[in-house]
């Protein structure tokens, strides 16, 4: 179900650097996880919505309001070892590398 | 001593017949104690715990209301901030990390007098049935100290299993509450969907995750929930309004209709178990409860919970988990550029079992694979609601066991993550349908490989209705009585 190439793909969206070891350990686990769901294909939910959460009819979750928070450049830059003048620095990316400009 | 109920020692202190101090030393001597052996702390934290005693004490002596929770010794999983102190979630990506603000919870519990004594030992960022996927080592079942004492909230269970603390926090996304406390001896609630809010929890499944108590007493979870339940405007999915208080619902089982699905009593489920969970009926009936068991196919869909609730969660945790990268906190490996760096520290900072889990999320939410896994887990999430919704038109509670197993030896399943999946067989189908519901000790194992050890009972309740279910689940103590406890709880300090 998984072939090397997907594997890769996926790797690739979940940002791990996996070594030919643990790359062959996930194919093999994957391929079993897979295997077990599989069932879930067979349930007929051709006329059945989705539900995103289990809140039920009992409520409708609250407007997710901004909120301020003191401090905050301070507080979350000093959690890292890597921030420097207010900012967090990271690793340069290669123009090549970088994702298009918006229009 | 092993503690008081958390209720005993809230009202002996608020009396002032019991100096707050005084109970966090006892509970102090204990955690440095029996901790070596069990392993169910990340990190203590004595100096504040202290300080949160004598916070107690000098609002007695101010002639003001020490709180709900006037000091009682309490422990959180170590998934739920608290300002200035470590907060790991059981990961090497969060070594050394501090929170820089309290979570909800904490924040009630400290404002109703509660002694915060430690954080606990969970599989990391809650994804496991065992502890054994921390990074920091695995947690020991009290009862047996070569056995697991469940997962994810391990280490809570542990530490009130053991007498630690009365009380102390877990939180669940498929089982995490409820499991342990079945396989440590001691009750666990799992609130329903909103009622609690998860500001500063650890993100791990969205949709799914809750925060609940784990209590040697079981009238210690409707007051631990009476404190930590109710609308917070900073969690955008806490329902609005007030909840119903759990301690002042009346605790009878008089005349409750409840349901036993016989998907819930199958193969999968250990005859030993079994053999406790059909007691615990007979218990249910002679206080006057009406209990049926449900002819197969009345809950048809919970055969496919496991998938379902595994692909839901992993695709939620592979979005929340992407967060952690390097860039803004916990250390950072080496890489040529960006790209380069955020790979190789997820590489090498994720234990085994998360990258399981963002590899099959990845996967899940994929183009090309989405509509047949993501999308199909949610609608089959929908046929399992819809069949809880038509079982409470006719029963107040739905009731099984809590686990498929008994406690199971350190290493037995760790290396085999689809048998470790097996383990939320019986939580996850509540967990998906957002329901809230309790484990309740419910007696030991009489043979077999679980001999001697605990067995809980699950009961479920209606949307809304966690006032009822925890209300139900002391009432199931009184009636049954105080549950076993094992020898390290009962020991001296």
């Amino acid at each position: 179900m998984i072939d090397p190439e997907m594997l890769a793909r996926v790797a690739e969206l979940s940002r791990l650097n996996l070594d030919s070891e643990e790359t062959a350990s996930l194919a093999a686990d994957l391929a079993r996880m897979l295997e077990q769901f599989q069932t879930i294909q067979d349930v007929d939910t051709d006329a059945v919505d989705s539900l995103a959460q289990g809140t039920g009819p009992h409520g409708t979750p609250a407007a997710d309001e901004p909120e301020s928070f003191p401090a905050a450049c301070e507080t979350l830059t000093g959690l890292s070892e890597h921030a420097r003048d207010g900012y967090f620095a990271v690793p340069a990316t290669p123009l090549a590398q970088r994702p298009p400009a918006l229009p | 001593m092993s503690p008081a109920s958390a209720t005993h020692i809230a009202q002996q202190v608020r009396a002032g017949s019991l100096d707050p101090v005084d109970v966090t030393e006892a509970a102090i001597v204990r955690l440095t104690e029996r901790d070596p052996s069990l392993h169910a702390y990340l990190d203590s934290d004595i100096e504040f715990a202290r300080s949160c005693a004598q916070a107690v004490s000098d609002r007695l002596a101010r002639d003001e209301d020490p709180g709900l929770l006037a000091g009682v010794p309490i422990s959180l999983k170590d998934n739920l901030a608290v300002n200035g102190r470590t907060l790991t979630a059981g990961s090497a990506m969060l070594a050394g990390y501090r929170a820089p603000y309290t979570s909800t919870v904490a924040e009630r519990l400290l404002a109703q007098g509660a002694v915060l004594l430690g954080r606990t030992n969970l599989d990391e960022f809650g994804m496991g049935a065992s502890t054994e996927y921390s990074a920091f080592g695995p947690s020991h079942n009290p009862w047996d100290v070569s056995r697991v004492p469940g997962g994810s909230s391990g280490g809570s269970a542990a530490a009130v299993a053991a007498g630690i603390v009365p009380v102390a926090l877990g939180s669940e996304t498929g089982g995490s509450v409820r499991q342990p406390a079945s396989l440590c001896g001691v009750t666990g609630f799992k609130p329903g969907y909103g009622a609690v809010s998860r500001f500063g929890l650890v993100a791990f499944g969205s949709s799914l995750d809750q925060i609940g108590p784990i209590t040697a007493h079981a009238e210690d979870a409707s007051l631990v929930y009476d404190v930590i339940a109710g609308h917070d405007p900073r969690d955008a999915t806490s329902l609005p309004g007030s909840r119903v208080s759990a301690r002042s619902t009346s605790a009878s089982l008089e005349g409750l209709k409840i349901g036993i699905p016989e998907e819930f009593l199958d193969d999968a489920v250990d005859e030993r178990v079994l053999e406790q969970i059909s007691a615990s009926l007979d218990v249910l009936d002679s206080a006057g409860a009406f209990t049926k068991v449900l002819k197969r196919g009345q809950l048809a869909s919970v055969q496919h919970a496991i998938a379902a609730y595994y692909l839901v969660a992993a695709s939620e945790a592979s979005s929340n988990l992407a967060r952690f990268d390097g860039m803004h906190y916990g250390p950072r490996c080496g890489g040529e550029n960006l790209a380069d760096t955020y790979a190789a520290t997820r590489a090498a900072l994720f234990g085994p079992e998360v990258k399981r889990r963002i590899m099959l999320g990845s996967f899940a939410l994929s183009a090309g694979y989405s509509q047949a896994w993501y999308q199909k887990a949610q609608s089959v999430r929908r046929l399992i609601l819809a069949e809880y919704t038509a079982l409470f038109e006719e029963y107040d509670l739905i009731a099984g066991p809590t686990s498929p197993v008994g406690a199971f030896e350190l290493g037995e399943r760790s290396d085999d993550p689809c048998s470790m999946y097996l383990c939320d067989l019986l939580t996850a189908p509540a967990c998906l349908a957002g329901l809230p519901s309790i484990s309740v000790p419910c007696g030991l194992a009489r043979r077999g490989p679980y001999k001697g050890l605990p067995v809980g009972l699950c009961l479920t309740g209606r949307p809304g209705d966690d006032h009822r279910v925890l209300a139900a689940g002391r009432a199931f103590e009184a009636a049954r009585g105080v549950p076993e406890r094992c020898a390290m709880y009962e020991a001296d300090a």
